[in-house]
């Protein structure tokens, strides 16, 4: 920005991004009304768990053979969406990609609200969920103990270390922030800002514990983005289920986690930078970029489905292969082509430098995004345990109002904390967008 | 002293104990004794030998108690009918004796039709007021129409009724094969059925008879043919045949199908007879008869009567010399065709194929004195019928009889209107009682004093084997007690006291304590063997109507046959939720009826599964849904006898339709002509395992060997595992099921929902997919062979339960160990650890493990029925079957109590106790000697899924099928 000096230009960069956090009147009814509307959406959802705890899992859809359906999707489906915000944050940070800065926040926010949403569901969806906690090995007086050989124990510690590391992660990159916000503001925001903010004043010291501690977690996150979802696939692949037992699923279900992830981003960036006001923040070369990111992931994900499909009709066994062609042919035929569709067809549009950086194209193709890599979880599931070794009991699914609800009550509670949290942090970095403002006057 | 000695004595001292406890007053604590018996113990079982009365077979059971409570019935391995198994309907008898529909006490119908609930003494008054004014109006006003009854209550009836100056007492089944009484008459000159041996046989031809399901006496003949199947297994050419437009279960087993048109199999079975004359095999027994024998089956060409039968001539040959060349063989003739127009003819056809085979007196002889040759014939009931409907009768009294269900036409429904006074003994609602004036609710059986001698030289003891739970009656006391007050002088005859000293004293007893009568009562009856009389064949030519041979249909007509359902026989046992639940056999369907099309024919009518047609016949018209079934000739379709009940009963009204209703009106016969189907919508059929052919390419689940297959022990193929197997240091529990003796009864599925207090989850559970049974007997069908002569149909039964692997996948999935491995093999599964996630049954490839959907319930009375040494789980837990392991803890016990090693034998499980063709055989793996590591061993034996390498305990015997 010709004319002005540097620090009038970083000056304008707190405004603007502290801005983003002071409410105009109509901003806060909206505001709060759209909490208060996701609030309402997961209470109905609640009430129906409530209900579903008493009468059994009779309200849902599961059946023999098929015992896990739209919870479980429901919760490698946020597990996925969790995956972005680490990835932006720690992996391209690591790799020093500068324009990850705009988004960061946002995504690291959706991480966290994400882990908090996909943990319900393994609790939700159990027979009986007041029993959750023996998941947890705790010394007691029985004796009894966690079978530490079971997919669902890995589970278990995997999501709760990412999501303390993204935590911490996120907190650490806020510090800097909140002092700024208690710098600015008085009265009780103040005070509370003080809290959170731990004494930061921003000496050289400061500032160098910060990015060595910031590398260190940056580099543990990055560790995890790939062991959870690696985990979280061998709920699937140490499995002997035909179209679950499969070595591939590891790297695979991380890629997949990641696009969905990154597609999550855009579906919530793009509106956020409007209603924020962050448009000069958040470039439309960052979203380009994340086009960009979603291209490889797709490709990454295509590969996975052919090489899927290789593995299974040359596997010299055949349930592999009939689950294949059952997931191509059989009954659940819509949700196989919607994947291919929406995952590996619609991304390829973004080849094109117009469809990357149309916000409009870029924001329904991450939604369509999210909607295939729902089908996909969805299919994955189902179709497996519908039709397995047996003919004789292969069964069927479909999902009730209970369990149609209870997802949806999902994104409400994933909304709702989303936003509660975005609207009371600043939403941008201000530091390290500071700091890039500075290395490029520099560069 | 064995266990079962030891049970049968706790078992006949407790039957007296028991029997002390009868007061007509429910109790109303569990444990009813305040000082109690010294041979009851608190939560030990107690079995009491007594007799099955859901059919006329007239099985031994031993009604397992625990407290006073019956929660169980097991087969009296002394008795010499059924050898200490029992079938589905048998096992399900402690779901009508615990039926929450059950009458609680007496009920007189008021002027508006209400029932208005009353006194005994006040019923017992009023009945004896009625019979008195009937007997003062002159004899033969007061009838009896009851079940079949022999011994003590037969004479009790006939004593009774002629107290009220009166004969009239029919006993009547709908399954009453009369066609073969009357056929015998005429061939040997003796109206009686003749006694078959089918283990004595080495072939087999059925005309229709069910003989494994519900034909006679199913479970005898369940364990003969098992007996003829294992001995045969190495003929080339099979065993078996069946003969008859539809596949019934028995068909199922059969090594052929010959699908002759509906009521041409007595066309078939003469032509069957001249093929053998004619082609010299004849028996040289028979060599006496031949002239006339020849002469008389002279019409009956093959070659003439193919376009009657729709058999080919040289599948006729070959039959005819497979059916002399096997030796002993035996021809039965039942189902749809003895109830036809030419059902006489058929049994006679059959009676002079079993001569000309020479199986008389040896397969088949007579004289055994079959209780069914007591059964009323169709002439009387007409005459009964005819009785009512005239206002002959003052008094009727139905007696665990269903005639206006059972009979077709609704004549003997608008006779029933014109009695005065309809009293009714039954214990749960029917369409007859709904009729009645009053209803005096007898006990079930397993609450009652009786005999019942199935046939000559065995006499089954009925005994309480526990005190009534309801304000119940047993029908015998009603008739004494009536008796005395209708004319104490002459009831003197009918002896002091109640029914029960009158059946001791019917059994000779001198005193409680008679050595000959306490050990009738721990055996369940007195057995001895009746040897057959000699009987020859007569000419009886002139009798013998010249040709009886079939109408001709016009082409496309669709002939609608009845068959009796094997599950709920004729309707009786409909009320009984188990057999609601457990899947048909043959269609796999569950709480509804059907009918069933061949699919060609459902494709020229535009018809698809589940569509709900209108059925019209010249009869009447019921609506009912469309079950596609290769197994029935294209121009047949059938129906299910037993369905579509009216009275008030929860699990049976309303469900399916009542196919009696489009049989022609005089009951002469369950085919009908010129049927018509039309489209009225669609409902889904909910049916279980429907997936019968195996999908191509997959290693078959239910495997069949050849008989040439060449006898080399299977090589196991088991790859490197990463840790070392589990050590079994005692015992490792192991299985053998003979997929060549099991055929698919469901008799296993049944003692499995008593032993193990499966919850029934109902008709929407079910289609939901939520059923809760531990076993499920699966059906693959081999790939269909072209339809033309003797086809195969090569079905097998494949029992499906926990196979308790050595490395069982669901094992270690489970986060908290709710399922492991226990060191005697087992896959323990531990309810109350177990937080519902799922993952041991998604990861289980044989999908046996059941989850709780819901909170099991029981309405009441049922909850008495629980087994208290199994757990009742709750909602959100998993649950399998465990090998019945209360059991083999028990069995242990006796082991231990009795200081000696456990030996093979000291522990069945409840499907293995029960099986009529004892297909499973349970023992320990880790005694070489033990029946089940020998048959484990066997060259036919193999693993279900062996590939996957979960090294199931359970190893399935191969099938063995014909060349």
């Amino acid at each position: 920005m010709p004319g002005q000096s540097l620090t009038v230009e970083l000056h304008r960069v707190t405004d603007d991004i502290f801005r983003t956090f002071t409410w105009s009147r109509v901003g806060w009814f909206a505001y709060w009304g759209s909490v208060g509307l996701c609030g309402y959406g997961w209470s109905i959802a609640g009430l129906l768990w409530i209900q579903q705890i008493y009468s059994g899992l009779q309200v849902t859809g599961l059946n023999h053979p098929v015992m896990w359906g739209f919870y479980i999707t429901a919760f490698v489906f946020w597990i996925g969406v969790a995956h972005s915000g680490t990835f932006v944050s720690a992996i391209l940070y690591l790799f020093h990609a500068r324009w990850r800065t705009s988004i960061a926040r946002a995504a690291e926010t959706m991480t966290i609200v994400a882990v908090m949403t996909a943990a319900i569901f393994p609790v939700l969806h159990l027979g009986r969920a007041w029993r959750f906690y023996w998941l947890i090995p705790y010394p007691n007086e029985r004796g009894l103990w966690v079978n530490f050989s079971s997919p669902l124990i890995w589970d278990a510690f995997a999501v709760a270390t990412y999501f303390v590391a993204s935590v911490l992660f996120w907190y650490l990159s806020l510090v800097p922030d909140f002092a700024v916000v208690r710098d600015r503001s008085g009265g009780r925001q103040r005070a509370i800002f003080r809290r959170l903010a731990l004494g930061w004043s921003g000496t050289a010291g400061e500032w160098r514990g910060f990015r060595r501690a910031y590398g260190i977690l940056a580099a543990i996150v990055t560790a995890l983005v790939v062991s959870v979802h690696s985990i979280v696939s061998w709920d699937f692949a140490a499995a002997i289920v035909p179209g679950w037992h499969s070595t591939i699923f590891a790297p695979y279900f991380v890629a997949g986690a990641i696009l969905s992830g990154l597609a999550m981003v855009l579906t919530l960036v793009i509106p956020a930078r409007f209603l924020l006001g962050a448009q000069d923040y958040v470039t439309v070369d960052h979203l380009e970029n994340v086009g960009k990111l979603i291209i490889v992931m797709s490709l990454i994900l295509t590969y996975s489905y052919v090489m899927e499909a290789i593995f299974s009709v040359r596997d010299d066994r055949p349930f592999t292969r009939s689950t294949f062609l059952f997931r191509v042919t059989g009954d659940f035929w819509p949700l196989f082509w919607t994947t291919i569709a929406c995952v590996s067809l619609v991304p390829l549009s973004l080849f094109r430098r117009r469809v990357r950086r149309s916000l409009t194209a870029l924001f329904c193709i991450s939604l369509l995004i999210n909607v295939g890599m729902w089908c996909e979880r969805l299919m994955t599931i189902v179709t497996s345990l519908a039709h397995d070794f047996d003919p004789s009991v292969w069964g069927t699914y479909r999902p009730s109002v209970f369990e149609w609800t209870i997802v949806g009550g999902s994104i409400s509670w994933f909304l709702f904390w989303y936003l509660l949290l975005i609207g009371h942090i600043p939403a941008v970095p201000i530091a390290e967008t500071k700091q890039n403002l500075l290395e490029s006057h520099r560069g | 002293m064995k266990r079962r000695d030891f049970l049968k004595v706790i078992s006949a001292a407790g039957g007296a104990a028991v029997a002390q406890g009868c007061s007509p007053a429910p109790s109303e604590t569990l444990i009813p004794y305040l000082v109690a018996p010294d041979d009851i113990v608190a939560g030990e079982a107690a079995f009491v030998a007594t007799t099955c009365r859901e059919c006329p077979a007239g099985c031994g059971v031993l009604a397992k108690t625990v407290d006073a409570r019956v929660i169980k019935v097991e087969g009296n391995p002394e008795h010499p009918v059924n050898r200490g198994t029992l079938c589905v309907r048998g096992q399900a008898s402690v779901q009508s004796l615990y039926d929450p529909d059950r009458f609680r006490g007496p009920l007189l119908r008021r002027g508006d039709g209400s029932y208005q609930s009353m006194s005994w003494d006040d019923a017992e008054a009023a009945l004896a007021a009625k019979l008195r004014e009937a007997r003062a109006r002159g004899t033969g006003r007061v009838a009896w129409i009851g079940q079949l009854a022999t011994g003590s209550f037969e004479r009790l009836t006939r004593e009774w009724l002629a107290l009220v100056e009166s004969d009239r007492r029919l006993f009547c089944e709908t399954f009453d094969h009369e066609p073969l009484r009357r056929a015998a008459a005429m061939v040997m000159g003796r109206a009686e059925i003749p006694t078959y041996r089918f283990d004595e046989a080495n072939f087999v031809l059925s005309f229709g008879a069910d003989f494994l399901e519900t034909w006679m006496s199913n479970v005898e003949f369940t364990r003969q043919y098992a007996a003829l199947r294992r001995r045969r297994a190495t003929d080339p050419f099979g065993c078996f045949v069946f003969a008859s437009p539809r596949l019934s279960l028995t068909g199922l087993n059969a090594d052929g199908w010959v699908a002759v048109r509906a009521g041409a199999e007595a066309a078939l079975a003469l032509s069957l007879v001249h093929a053998i004359v004619a082609d010299g095999l004849s028996h040289e027994s028979v060599r006496p008869h031949l002239d006339w024998v020849r002469s008389l089956v002279a019409p009956y060409a093959p070659e003439a009567l193919t376009a009657i039968t729709d058999v080919q001539p040289a599948d006729v040959h070959a039959l005819a010399r497979q059916f002399t060349t096997a030796g002993p063989s035996l021809a039965v003739g039942g189902g749809a065709a003895t109830r036809d127009p030419h059902a006489i003819d058929l049994e006679v056809a059959v009676l002079l194929l079993n001569a000309v085979g020479g199986n008389l007196g040896r397969t088949v002889t007579f004289g055994g004195g079959s209780a069914l040759d007591g059964l009323a014939t169709r002439d009387e009931i007409l005459d009964l019928e005819r009785a009512l409907a005239h206002g002959n009768i003052d008094v009727l009294l139905v007696h665990h009889a269903n005639p206006a269900y059972a009979l077709p036409g609704g004549a003997f429904e608008s006779a029933l209107a014109r009695v005065p006074f309809v009293v009714s003994l039954a214990s749960t609602p029917d369409e007859t009682t709904a009729q009645a004036h009053l209803i005096l609710p007898d006990h079930h059986s397993l609450e009652s004093w009786g005999d019942y001698a199935p046939r000559a030289g065995v006499a089954g003891m009925l005994q309480p084997a526990m005190a009534p739970i309801l304000s119940t009656r047993a029908s015998g006391d009603v008739l004494l007690n009536v008796a005395r007050r209708l004319d104490a002088e002459r009831a003197m005859a009918l002896g002091p006291g109640d029914y029960a000293s009158y059946v001791s004293r019917f059994w000779g007893a001198l005193s409680p304590s008679d050595q000959a009568w306490t050990d009738a009562l721990k055996r369940g009856g007195r057995y001895s063997s009746a040897a057959p009389v000699a009987a020859a064949m007569r000419d009886f030519t002139g009798s013998f109507p010249a040709v009886p041979l079939p109408d001709s249909r016009p082409a496309g007509s669709l002939t609608l046959i009845a068959f009796p359902s094997p599950f709920l026989y004729d309707g009786r046992q409909a009320n009984d939720a188990w057999l609601q639940e457990i899947p048909d056999p043959v269609s796999r369907t569950v709480w509804n009826g059907w009918i069933e099309i061949h699919p060609d024919t459902a494709r020229r009518l535009g018809l698809a599964q589940d569509d709900v047609v209108g059925v019209q016949s010249a009869s009447g018209s019921v609506t009912t849904v469309v079950r596609l079934y290769e197994g029935v000739r294209p121009d047949v379709v059938a129906m299910p006898l037993g369905y579509g009940r009216r009275a008030a009963l929860r699990n049976a009204q309303a469900r399916g339709a009542r196919a009696v209703a489009l049989l022609p009106p005089d009951g002469s016969s369950w085919r009908v002509d010129g049927v018509s189907l039309v489209r009225q919508g669609r409902r889904r059929l909910i049916v279980l395992q429907a997936e019968t052919e195996m999908p191509p390419g997959r290693p078959p689940m239910a495997q069949v060997i050849r008989p040439s297959a060449s006898a080399v022990a299977r090589e196991r193929h088991l790859p490197a595992d990463l840790y070392p197997p589990h050590a079994h240091r005692e015992h490792r529990w192991g299985m053998a099921i003979d997929l060549n003796a099991c055929t698919g009864c469901s008799a296993c599925v049944a003692a499995c929902y008593a032993e193990n207090n499966v919850p029934v989850a109902g008709e929407r559970a079910c289609a939901e997919g939520r059923e809760m049974s531990w076993i499920r007997i699966e059906r693959y069908d081999a790939p269909r062979v072209p339809a033309s002569g003797v086809r195969r149909f090569e079905s097998v039964f494949l029992p499906m339960l926990c196979q308790q692997c050595d490395e069982a996948p669901c094992e270690p999935v489970c986060p908290v160990y709710a399922t492991y491995h226990n060191p005697e093999g087992l896959n323990a599964q531990v309810y109350v650890r177990c937080i519902g996630t799922r993952f041991c049954s998604n990861n289980c490839p044989y999908k046996v493990r059941r989850f709780n959907f819901s909170r099991p319930s029981w309405p009441s009375p049922l909850e008495l029925s629980l087994n208290p040494d199994v757990t009742v789980r709750s909602a959100g837990v998993m649950e399998k079957c465990t090998f019945c392991v209360q059991r083999i803890q028990a069995g242990k016990n006796v082991a231990a109590r009795e200081q000696r090693p456990f030996r093979d034998g000291d522990v069945t499980p409840a499907c293995a106790q029960t099986c009529p063709a004892q297909a499973i055989v349970f023992g320990d793996l880790n005694d070489p000697a033990s029946r089940v590591t020998r048959l484990s061993q066997d060259r036919r034996s193999y693993h279900v899924l062996e590939e996957l390498n979960t090294r199931p305990a359970i190893a399935y015997l191969k099938r063995v099928v014909p060349e």
